[in-house]
């Protein structure tokens, strides 16, 4: 009598892949395929493309920003909203204005008005300087400090002239939230990635959740980069190189000074960051592409693990990021 | 004796001429002087409000709750300095992680057992066990799993 055929090897952990949110899902997890941990990855991405997305006219901040009237406009917030706004000003704050929330009306003069597959995109690839050098013309003032939020239920005011966004934080706050989600209701431990910005959640796998950082999250494990290990907390990356488009013969992308409102031009392409969480790293990869050259400093200040790649791909490694 | 000087006609209108015309550059400097303080103290108040913004800001999402009630009560002025003086004394305002991160290739021979970060393990649903053989036949050993690629952190 033959022997049965031996079994395959116990996987180590599944993984799950989808789109949503303009973005790549992945959910990371260990043990057999469990339907539990992506129905409540699904459940908070759907509730936050409810509250914070600019691409849906119905969610909440769609609804805030299109409030007509010469003076500030105030709304009852649900609770997920306001902690997406409250983040935002946390991000404000800690990086001394350069995560801006009230950069809204700025991307949509930009041309940055729809979701981003519409846009017309710019290869990776492509130079950074294609399309002519970006100009800044004007500086602007902040006006983040004047926005108030108090109360339960939270009230929103936001000044006359300033339209919410909250891409810089709120994509990163759903990873936190779909990750602790995913992991209570499947008992093991997650990781969540949404379009690069990695969250994870309970048990780590032995040597931790391996992670490879690059400029575009859609080039594959096997891009230029480098690959980690976390035992907790979140990674993110931001770049420059990714989501770009053209208007008026001028190579855009999304991540905007607040003392310009115009495209970044500094001298990181791509920087990544490790924290306690997904959205605390996602504040700091983006303030320090705001930052520029004073993007280390204020990275070891904060003491935080970062790994930045300058425009020409010389990398800088510091806090505690391996070499 | 008093003088007395009488002026024809013609020079008379003359110095009426002069004076009106004198009156009119008067009447333009003086246009010119409050047209140019308004200016000024536009340029000023703007100049000022630029210098310290966050004048207007009323509540402090950051800690709206922790606020005693005399700072509340305090005017924008007092809230400014407060905000300036927190910024040169305030500590880091975002969290690193519990470890740094390492590199994968010293982790992946690593043998450690899982650790707890934020719960406890779980048991029945985290495992499958490896197959059991149920032949006393010798069989392939069973290879140890391939690690999986790991998952891309990159621009969006």
């Amino acid at each position: 009598m033959t022997p049965p055929p031996a079994a395959p090897p116990a996987a180590p952990g599944s993984t799950e892949t989808w789109s949503a949110l303009g973005t790549t899902v992945v959910l990371r997890y260990e043990g057999p395929p469990n339907p539990a941990a992506r129905a409540a990855v699904e459940r908070e991405l759907d509730a936050i493309d409810h509250a914070a997305s600019r691409f849906r006219s119905d969610s909440e901040l769609s609804r805030l920003n299109a409030m007509s009237g010469p003076g500030p406009r105030t709304a009852i917030a649900g609770p997920l909203f306001a902690q997406a706004v409250r983040l935002a000003i946390h991000a404000a704050d800690a990086s001394d204005g350069a995560v801006d929330p009230t950069l809204g009306a700025e991307l949509v003069a930009l041309g940055y008005d729809r979701d981003w597959h519409e846009l017309c995109a710019v290869p990776v690839a492509a130079p950074l300087s294609e399309g002519g050098d970006i100009v800044v013309y004007r500086s602007r003032r902040p006006r983040w400090e004047e926005i108030e939020i108090a109360g339960d239920p939270a009230r929103i005011t936001l000044p006359a002239g300033v339209d919410l966004d909250l891409g810089a934080t709120a994509k990163a706050m759903a990873a936190d939230r779909a990750a602790r989600a995913a992991h209570e209701a499947a008992g093991v431990g997650v990781l969540v990635s949404l379009g690069g910005d990695i969250a994870t959640h309970g048990t780590r796998p032995a040597g931790g959740w391996t992670i490879h950082v690059t400029d575009d999250h859609r080039a594959g494990p096997d891009a230029p980069g480098q690959t980690i290990a976390i035992q907790s907390g979140g990674v993110a990356t931001s770049s420059i190189v990714t989501r770009r488009w053209r208007q008026g013969g001028r190579a855009m992308h999304h991540v905007l000074d607040p003392r310009s409102g115009e495209p970044v031009r500094g001298p990181w392409r791509t920087v990544s960051v490790a924290a306690a969480t997904c959205a605390e790293a996602n504040i700091a990869t983006t303030a320090a592409l705001v930052l520029g050259h004073d993007a280390c400093a204020w990275l070891a200040e904060q003491g935080l693990p970062a790994r930045l790649v300058a425009l020409d791909g010389s990398v800088v490694a510091q806090g505690g990021w391996p070499r | 004796m008093d003088r007395v000087v009488v002026m024809s006609g013609p020079l008379r209108a003359s110095a009426h001429a002069r004076r009106d015309a004198a009156l009119r550059r008067l009447r333009r400097v003086n246009r010119v002087l409050i047209g140019g303080a308004v200016a000024a103290t536009a340029l000023l108040t703007d100049v000022t409000a630029h210098a310290f913004p966050g004048h207007a800001r009323r509540v402090s999402a950051r800690a709206p709750a922790t606020v005693p009630a005399p700072a509340r009560a305090a005017g924008a002025h007092a809230r400014q300095h407060a905000r300036h003086h927190a910024r040169q004394h305030r500590r880091p305002a975002l969290r690193p992680p519990a470890s740094a991160p390492t590199s994968a290739t010293a982790t992946a021979t690593a043998t450690a057992p899982p650790a707890t970060t934020t719960a406890p393990p779980a048991t029945s649903t985290t495992t499958t066990p490896p197959p059991a053989t149920t032949t006393a036949a010798p069989t392939p050993q069973p290879q140890p799993a391939p690690a999986p690629a790991p998952t891309v952190s990159g621009g969006s």
